[in-house]
């Protein structure tokens, strides 16, 4: 039988002890670049090429949104599952350290896929009303991948994450 | 009840009509005869019973009480294996294997009582299904046997 | 011998406490449990250990279900690695530990025929890898140029001085060494243990009973749980009442899960038995009233369809079969098919707070750590999933809907391992089936017996869209319409068009999948075209493959040679022949049969062949085909699953009838490895293996079946 949509609540507790997370949480004003902490956060990136449809340069999916303006990989977070035993429902969580005021917050938020036929699976207006740059979500991924989740800052400056995921094949498909 | 399973007196306290099979792998710990249907239809659960091959999932363990149970983990003696399970080894006969304890069982009986069987002796005899289909080898690994002329 | 530890069923809790104290200095850095006394056991990278006495530990990160993968992956790592085969072992990858290495050993899945196919090349450039640091190693030791040293059974030699040193001895040097970037692959003629037949080595402990299969797990303390779910496609439970059996012996719980109920006893007999007691009422809705025939109608239905999927479309067929000399038309049906793995579906579970440990025979290890951390709400790196051999995947133990409820019963025995067994009965029924397809052809042909135009439209369940729940490009599901929308055939028009027709009935991947039943009605067809056309079966394929598929041709004439195709036959024997590929491989089949009046067909020969590219262990390669043509023919005479008042009809293998050994034919593999592609074995060599049969019985009796299984047609296997 197909494998039930996980709720939310068992799936948090699948991803993160609970120490883990106030750990994490705490460590977030600090975490930079890749550094891994644990299930949570993202893990360098392997992506297994063997699914079909091309992978994306990690380039090809930033360059035609920032256009030339600065990015640097910090900054934003990025929660899902490393390992996912169907591309159907994935969830996904992404936040962005910032203060979210007049002066300095988030103006926008995309998730970018490396594989699937569409790559920006979903952008975001956000502003200073929201409070926290955060969103969460559940995605449908064709095969696994590398997940961008890219946040354009009120300096004009962008900020991203890069996620990790496996998704493993359920079936004897031939050919692919 | 007290049951002689591969040599060892076994002792255990179990309804008399659990199936030979349950009292083996649940209770004994002896793993060698599988569950593939409890009908006694695939011929997985085979156990020798005093030298008979019988399907252990249909056969109340009450009444294995004072026989002698021989499994596929007691075939080999000492750390040699039984001609039968070279000749299997030989022929690279199994694939998932899940049957071949059952299989290799039968074909020991069969052996004992025909050592030169023909290919209707074994067709009677080797009832046991294999859903990997391992039959031709299985054939030509108990001709190998035969005809190495050693005892099974 | 190869070492099995991890599936003796210890909790991994158990294991490391009698490992820091039997191995002192052994490192319990390593993950998963390993046997041997080497303090550090060199790596050379995540496939290859070598230790200091020289045994080379390579991992195979797949499942072994009999297909020998176990054996013949690790060959390729051996062979280019120059490692001495006496003195490797293989050891199981491991899912968590996959995880843990960012999937350092790629995809785990044992499905599609693809182990090989999948990772040769990463696995002959772990072995040619190890190797090129083992020569510099060596080099470096005696401070010659590497270029002018060898590798050779499992020792580095510069002939120059005569000085050698085996592996053992470099191994430590060797992994201190940064890996190339880039290494050579052998040439295939300098393989030494690629291609050759070595024995599998898991073989001796299945035959002395040591292997240890996913039902064999055993924990101290381990519960057993026997489970039913509606047998009514998509029932729940309404109402449950087990007073009658909660005060048996050994009966520990029982539990209301909603979609099932289980019962927990101390011995597995016990919670069945008392199953069966079990006052269960299904809520089954209007699931109740689905039949066999109305699932025939809603197929015929899906073939009046206005809007199709169009899979292909070459030409202008519908114009082209307007034009043709010759059309004929025909409509073939293959049944919904269950897996009956020998072995039934089993898991055993054990959550100890938030770490769950795993066993159980699995296609799909990462699925089942996914799937098993979900279910029981623990973080994935908290999940151990234990490898065990399986007895038979054939497709069905891809799927984790046995071990979700595995885990589901774990968790509502929190702290007690619990083994979750299905019997027959739950398992035939609550399958996920080969689907069910009716499929229509209409073929044009000129007056040279040339095909102009062919149209293939097929009815069927989309396995994708239901199982997988994949969006399906431009609606088409692959498997439904394999072997047809890509056809060898050099045909000017051809469409196939598909109309999905979903069920209750669920469906999913049985060995072979779309091509278990696609090209056997497409090979009847070309027959009866060729039939048509007045024209010899072989002659007619060949005419009309043209240039266009040189592999297919080549299997095809070699298979037809190796039978003889064309030379004299015993009174009463007649031979079909049929072509196909699938899974990267090219198969053809010849079987020689004669029908009597009561219709019994005897089965004097087959001639069942494949073209997989390379082929890595040939006697492995032989052993699929006889076994594929046992699979198939259970299949093709018995095989089918009929629906009543919402449910499977068959229970057991009284009523879903396999082949035994008398009723054996005589089979002559032919493994005709062309070179320069990888191809899987162990699914394609079903393929065309019913048509050539079909084709076969056709000859002989002038009898066309077209819709299976034979015994409906009142024919008999004769043994």
């Amino acid at each position: 039988m197909p494998s039930p949509a996980t709720p939310r609540r068992d799936w948090l507790q699948a991803c993160l002890g609970a120490s883990a997370w106030t750990a994490w949480r705490g460590a977030w004003a600090t975490w930079v670049g890749s550094a891994a902490l644990g299930l949570a956060t993202v893990p360098r990136a392997q992506a297994q090429g063997m699914v079909s449809g091309k992978l994306l340069s990690l380039r090809d999916m930033l360059d035609p949104i920032v256009a030339g303006a600065r990015v640097v990989r910090s900054g934003v977070n990025i929660e899902t599952l490393v390992l996912a035993d169907n591309g159907l429902s994935v969830p996904f969580r992404v936040w962005v350290d910032s203060p979210m005021t007049a002066q300095d917050h988030v103006t926008d938020l995309w998730l970018l896929s490396q594989r699937n036929p569409v790559t920006v699976m979903a952008k975001m207006r956000m502003g200073p009303h929201l409070g926290r740059a955060e969103f969460s979500t559940r995605v449908r991924l064709a095969g696994g991948q590398q997940l961008v989740a890219l946040a354009r800052l009120s300096s004009g400056e962008f900020r991203y994450q890069v996620a990790d995921l496996i998704v493993t094949e359920a079936g004897c498909v031939d050919g692919s | 009840m007290k049951l002689d399973v591969n040599r060892q007196v076994r002792e255990l306290d179990v309804e008399p009509d659990m199936p030979l099979l349950w009292a083996l792998r649940d209770e004994l710990d002896v793993k060698g005869p599988k569950f593939g249907c409890g009908v006694a239809q695939c011929g997985s659960c085979t156990v020798l019973l005093n030298g008979e091959p019988v399907r252990s999932c249909s056969y109340p363990v009450s009444a294995a009480q004072g026989q002698k149970v021989v499994t596929i983990e007691g075939l080999a003696q000492k750390d040699k294996l039984h001609p039968v399970q070279q000749a299997w080894i030989d022929h690279q006969v199994p694939q998932c294997g899940y049957c071949q304890g059952g299989q290799i069982l039968v074909a020991v009986a069969l052996l004992r009582k025909k050592p030169k069987p023909t290919d209707q002796d074994i067709d009677a005899a080797m009832g046991n299904i294999c859903r990997c289909g391992t039959y031709a080898r299985i054939r030509t690994a108990i001709h190998a046997v035969a005809k190495k002329g050693v005892r099974a | 011998m190869t070492h099995l530890d991890t599936t003796t069923g210890l909790a991994r809790r158990d294991f490391l406490k009698v490992s820091a104290t039997t191995a002192a200095g052994m490192s319990l850095g390593f993950f998963w449990p390993t046997q041997g006394d080497a303090a550090e056991t060199p790596k050379l990278n995540a496939w290859i250990e070598i230790q200091a006495d020289d045994t080379v530990i390579i991992r195979y990160a797949r499942t072994e279900m009999g297909q020998g993968s176990r054996t013949s992956a690790p060959m390729l790592v051996a062979d280019e690695l120059e490692a001495d085969w006496k003195k490797v072992r293989i050891e199981y990858a491991t899912a968590h530990e996959n995880l843990r290495t960012k999937r350092a050993y790629g995809d785990m899945a044992t499905v599609g025929s693809r182990t090989i196919r999948n990772s040769q090349e990463y696995l002959r450039k772990a072995g040619a890898t190890a190797r090129e640091m083992l020569i510099a190693a060596a080099a470096a030791q005696w401070g010659v140029p590497a270029s002018e040293c060898t590798a050779a059974l499992g020792k580095v030699h510069h002939a120059a001085s005569k000085r050698s040193l085996s592996y053992g001895k470099l191994a430590a040097a060797a992994a201190k060494l940064e890996a190339p970037k880039e290494v050579k692959l052998k040439d295939p003629k300098d393989w030494k243990i690629i291609g050759k037949s070595l024995p599998r080595v898991d073989i001796p402990d299945i035959v002395t009973g040591k292997i240890r299969y996913g039902i064999d797990a055993q924990v101290p303390g381990m519960m057993y749980a026997a489970v039913a779910a509606s047998p009514v496609f998509n029932g729940k439970v309404k109402t449950m009442d087990a007073s009658k059996v909660e005060n048996r012996r050994g009966i520990v719980k029982v539990l209301n899960m909603g979609e099932f109920v289980a019962v927990v006893a101390n011995n597995w007999w016990r919670a069945k038995e008392a199953l069966r007691e079990v006052a269960i009422d299904w809520e089954t809705g209007d699931n109740g009233q689905l039949t066999s025939a109305a699932i025939m109608n809603s197929f015929k239905a899906g073939m009046g369809q206005a809007e199709l999927a169009v899979a292909r479309n070459d030409g202008n067929t519908v114009q082209a079969l307007g034009t043709a000399s010759k059309v004929i038309e025909a409509e073939y049906f293959t049944p919904y098919l269950a897996h009956a793995t020998m072995e039934p579906m089993v898991c055993t579970a054990w959550l100890q707070g938030d770490k769950l440990d795993v066993w159980t025979s699995t296609q799909n290890p990462e699925a089942t750590l996914a799937v098993s951390a979900a279910t029981a709400g623990v973080a994935q790196d908290k999940v151990t999933v234990h490898p065990m051999q399986l007895g038979g995947g054939l497709g069905r133990k891809s799927p984790q809907d046995f071990t979700r409820q595995g885990v589901m019963i774990a968790k509502a025995m929190a702290g007690t391992p619990v083994k979750m067994v299905w019997s027959r009965e739950e398992d035939m029924q609550h399958d996920l089936y080969r689907p069910a397809s009716l499929v229509r052809f209409k073929g044009g042909m000129d007056n040279d017996g040339k095909v102009q135009a062919l149209h293939i439209r097929v009815s069927a369940p989309s396995i994708l869209a239901t199982l997988l729940r994949l969006p399906l490009p431009r609606g088409v599901d692959g498997q439904a319409v394999a072997s047809f929308s890509d056809h060898p055939y050099d045909i000017p028009n051809s469409l196939v068009d598909y109309a999905q027709r979903n069920t209750n009935v669920p469906v999913g991947f049985w060995r072979t999948v779309g091509h278990s039943q696609n090209p056997y009605m497409r090979e009847c067809f070309i027959d009866e075209m060729a039939l048509a056309a007045g024209k010899d079966p072989l002659a007619f394929r060949l005419a009309n493959l043209g240039q266009k598929s040189p592999r297919d041709t080549a299997i095809l004439q070699a298979v037809a040679k190796a039978a003889d195709w064309g030379g004299p036959l015993p009174k009463g024997v007649f031979r079909g022949i049929a072509e196909t590929e699938g899974y990267g491989s090219y198969t053809a089949c010849v079987c020689e049969v004669s029908v009597s009046d009561k219709g019994d067909v005897k089965i004097h020969r087959v001639v069942i062949g494949i073209d997989p590219g390379y082929a890595v262990n040939p006697d492995n390669i032989e052993a699929q085909l006889q076994g594929s043509v046992v699979h198939g023919l259970s299949a093709i005479f018995w095989g089918e699953m009929t629906v009543k008042d919402g449910r499977i009809e068959q229970s057991n293998f009284h009523d879903y009838r396999m082949m035994r050994l008398n009723e054996m034919p005589v089979v002559k593999a032919v493994i005709a490895p062309t070179g320069g592609f990888w191809g899987g074995v162990g699914e394609p060599a079903q393929a065309p293996l019913a048509p050539a049969l079909c084709n076969a019985i056709a000859a002989a009796s002038g009898k066309r079946v077209r819709s299976l299984p034979l015994k409906n047609a009142g024919l008999s296997l004769k043994a």
